[in-house]
C-alpha cells in the first residue's frame, strides 16, 4: 500500500514539474539594445526628424524594423520598413524616418531555432518650433505665457 | 664810402663760402647715404639676415625677444570638427567648411579660459558631454592647454601644463546652463573644465542651431560611444543614413599645371622666392621643371609633384613648438597660390628637431585618400607634406591635382556595420578580433585611377578596405 502511495506522489510531483516547466521562459532571440530609442518605455517624445536604434545581438539574427503612423481614429499606416542581418561584429544600427504626430516603432528579431523577440514603442514627434520657445522664453506662473 | 666796398666784397666772400660749403655737405650726406645703401644691399644679397650681425640689433632683441613669443605661433587646426546638434545626429567637417564654427568657438575658449573657473575632472562620461549641442575639435597630436590658450592670446591666471587631444565647447542658449570648455586628453580619460556664462556663447549656440537647418539634406553621422558600441577603442563618429542609398558626387582629379607653359610655371613659383628675382630656371628630357637660386630649389614632375628644397642657413636657433612651427607651415602655404582644392590637416608626425605637417584634400567634407592604405606595399601619402625645422620650413612636398566634380552621381549602399562585419571576418582569420580602432567613409582610387566612396577599418593596425557599393 505504502509503495502505491508512494509511486501515487510521486506521479503526481512529476506532473508539477512537467507543468513548471510549461510555464518556464522560451528560448528566446537575444536582443540588447545599447542606444538609441528605449524600447522599456511605452511612449517617447522628440522633436526629431529621426531616431537611431542601435543595440547587439547574436550573429545571423535578422531584425526587421516597421514604423507606422497613427491616425486620429488609432489606424496604423505602414511608412518604412528596415530589415538588417546582424554580422561577425554582434551589432546593429538603424536610422528610422519619423513623420509627425505618433509613430509605432515594431521591432523583431529572429534567429534560426529560437523564438521571435518581439518589441513596440510609441514614439510622437513633436513640432521643432515648441523646442525652440522653450529653450528661448522663460515662462514664470502667473505671466499669462 | 670805401670802407663800405671792402664790407660788400668780405659779405660777398661770406656769401660764396656758405654755398660751397653747403655743397660740401650735400655732398657728404649724399656720399654717407649711398654708403649706407651700399652697405645694406651687400649685406642683404650676401649675408642674408643682416641685421642679426650687427652688436646693437642683439641688445635691442633681448628685449623684444619675450614679447615676441606670443606672436609667433598660430592656433593649431583641428584634422575635423564634429558639430553635435543636441540630439545624438552629428555632422563632421573637414576644412574650410569648418572655419566658421572654430572661429565661433574659439571666442568661446578664449572667453571661457580669461574669465571662468577651471576644474580638473578625473573621470570623463563623453556621451554624457556630447549629448548636448556642442563644437567637438579632433586635434592631430597632442599638445599643452597652455599652448593652444598663447595661441589665441588668452591672458589665463596660469601656465596650465595639461595635453589634450580634444576640446568640447558646448555653449547654452543663454538663458538656462553654462557655457562649457573641456580639454580631453582621450588616453588618460581625464578632462579640464572651464564652466561659466559667456557672452559669446549664444553666438555658437545659434551658430549650431543654423547649421542643423542647412545641413538638413547632409550626410548625418552617429556616436559610437553613445550607442554603446563598445567594439571600437574610442569615440568614434560614423556616417549613417537612414534610405537603403546615400547618392554622391562622382569627383575627378586634375593635374593643377597640366594646361601651364613655362611662363605660368615661374609665375606660380615665383611666390616662394620673395621679392628676390636672380633665380634660374630649366626643364629636363623627363619634362621636370626647376627653378633655383641659391638656397632654394623648387622642382615639378610630370607625374604631378611639386617640390620646394630650402638650403638656407638659419642664423640662430630658435624654440620650436607645434603651434610656433605651425605658423611658419601656414605662411608658407599661403605662398602656394596654385591650391585651389579643400584640404585639412590630417597628421602632425615628429622627427628629431623636425615637425612635419601632413594634409589631406577633402570635398564636401569627405576626406580624398590617395593611397590604398589596405595594400601593405603602398607607402603612406599624404596630399601635402610641410617639414618645418627651427621655425623655418625646410621642405614642402605637393601632389598638385585639382578635385572637381564631373556632374554625374553615384551611390553608396554599405552601410558602416556591414564594412565592420567584413573587417571583423577578415581580420578574425588572422587572429582574434581585438578593438576596432576607426572607421573612415573615403574618395578612394580604384585601379583605373577613378575615385568612389570606400571605407576604411583601422583594426589592430591594419587597414581593411571595402567598397560601398554592395558586390
Amino acid at each position: 500500500m505504502k509503495k502505491i502511495l508512494f509511486v501515487f506522489l510521486f506521479c503526481f510531483g512529476f506532473c508539477f514539474m512537467s507543468c513548471a516547466a510549461y510555464a518556464g521562459e522560451k528560448d528566446v532571440a537575444q536582443v540588447e539594445f545599447t542606444g538609441g530609442v528605449d524600447f522599456e518605455k511605452e511612449r517617447i517624445s522628440t522633436f526629431n526628424d529621426s531616431k537611431q536604434i542601435s543595440g547587439s545581438a547574436e550573429s545571423g539574427t535578422v531584425i526587421k524594423i516597421t514604423v507606422y503612423t497613427v491616425n486620429l481614429r488609432g489606424n496604423l499606416r505602414e511608412r518604412e520598413s528596415y530589415e538588417i542581418e546582424v554580422g561577425k561584429s554582434g551589432l546593429f544600427s538603424q536610422s528610422i524616418d519619423l513623420r509627425l504626430g505618433e509613430n509605432l516603432v515594431e521591432f523583431s528579431a529572429c534567429l534560426e531555432g529560437k523564438e521571435d523577440f518581439i518589441d513596440e514603442v510609441v514614439i510622437n514627434r513633436k513640432e521643432r518650433g515648441i523646442k525652440y520657445k522653450l529653450e528661448n522664453e522663460i515662462y514664470l506662473p502667473g505671466s499669462g505665457n | 664810402m670805401r670802407y663800405t666796398f671792402r664790407e660788400a666784397e668780405i659779405e660777398k666772400e661770406i656769401s660764396v663760402m656758405r654755398v660751397s660749403r653747403q655743397k660740401r655737405d650735400f655732398k657728404t650726406l649724399a656720399i654717407g647715404v649711398l654708403l649706407a645703401a651700399a652697405l645694406y644691399q651687400t649685406g642683404t644679397l650676401w649675408l642674408e639676415n643682416y641685421s642679426g650681425h650687427n652688436f646693437f640689433y642683439y641688445i635691442a632683441s633681448l628685449n623684444s625677444a619675450a614679447q615676441k613669443e606670443n606672436e609667433v605661433s598660430a592656433v593649431l587646426d583641428a584634422e575635423y570638427i564634429t558639430v553635435g546638434y543636441g540630439s545624438k545626429v552629428f555632422n563632421v567637417l573637414y576644412g574650410k567648411s569648418a572655419q566658421e564654427l572654430k572661429k565661433s568657438a574659439d571666442k568661446v575658449i578664449k572667453e571661457a579660459a580669461e574669465k571662468k573657473d577651471m576644474e580638473e575632472l578625473e573621470e570623463i562620461n563623453l556621451p554624457e558631454i556630447i549629448d548636448k549641442k556642442a563644437v567637438i575639435y579632433s586635434m592631430p597630436c597632442e599638445s599643452l592647454v597652455s599652448e593652444y590658450l598663447n595661441a589665441l592670446d588668452a591672458k589665463t591666471k596660469e601656465n596650465i601644463s595639461f595635453g589634450f587631444s580634444s576640446v568640447v565647447v558646448a555653449p547654452s542658449s543663454g538663458i538656462k546652463n553654462e557655457d562649457e570648455v573641456y580639454f580631453i586628453n582621450s588616453d588618460e580619460s581625464k578632462a579640464l573644465i572651464f564652466r561659466g556664462n559667456c557672452e559669446s556663447g549664444k553666438n555658437l549656440y545659434d551658430l549650431i542651431d543654423k547649421k542643423a537647418t542647412d545641413s538638413y539634406d547632409s550626410l548625418q553621422y552617429i556616436s559610437t560611444a553613445q550607442n554603446g558600441f563598445n567594439i571600437f577603442g574610442k569615440n568614434v563618429f560614423v556616417p549613417q543614413w537612414s534610405q537603403s542609398r546615400l547618392d554622391y558626387a562622382v569627383i575627378e582629379e586634375r593635374n593643377a599645371f597640366d594646361d601651364a607653359g613655362d611662363n605660368d610655371l615661374l609665375a606660380k613659383i615665383e611666390p616662394f622666392f620673395g621679392s628676390y628675382h636672380g633665380q634660374t630656371w630649366d626643364r629636363d628630357d623627363s619634362g621636370a621643371f626647376t627653378v633655383s637660386d641659391n638656397d632654394i630649389v623648387v622642382k615639378y614632375s610630370p607625374d604631378g609633384m611639386l617640390e620646394y628644397y630650402s638650403y638656407k642657413v638659419d642664423s640662430s636657433e630658435s624654440v620650436q613648438s607645434v603651434y610656433s612651427a605651425y605658423k611658419a607651415c601656414t605662411e608658407f602655404l599661403a605662398l602656394d597660390e596654385s591650391i585651389t582644392s579643400d584640404y585639412y590637416l590630417s597628421q602632425v608626425q615628429f622627427k628629431s628637431n623636425t615637425m612635419v605637417f601632413c594634409f589631406d584634400y577633402c570635398v564636401d567634407s569627405i576626406p580624398v585618400m590617395l593611397y590604398d592604405p589596405s595594400d601593405e606595399n603602398a607607402e603612406e601619402r599624404h596630399a601635402i607634406e610641410v617639414a618645418v625645422k627651427n621655425n623655418s620650413v625646410k621642405n614642402y612636398r605637393r601632389y598638385a591635382v585639382d578635385f572637381v566634380k564631373s556632374g554625374e552621381t553615384a551611390f553608396a549602399e554599405k552601410d558602416f556595420l556591414s564594412a565592420v562585419n567584413e573587417a571583423a571576418a577578415d581580420a578574425s582569420e588572422n587572429g582574434a578580433l581585438t578593438d576596432i580602432e576607426n572607421i573612415m567613409m573615403c574618395y578612394g582610387k580604384n585601379s583605373e585611377g577613378n575615385y568612389s566612396l570606400k571605407w576604411f577599418t583601422y583594426i589592430s593596425g591594419t587597414v581593411y578596405a571595402a567598397d560601398t557599393k554592395n558586390s
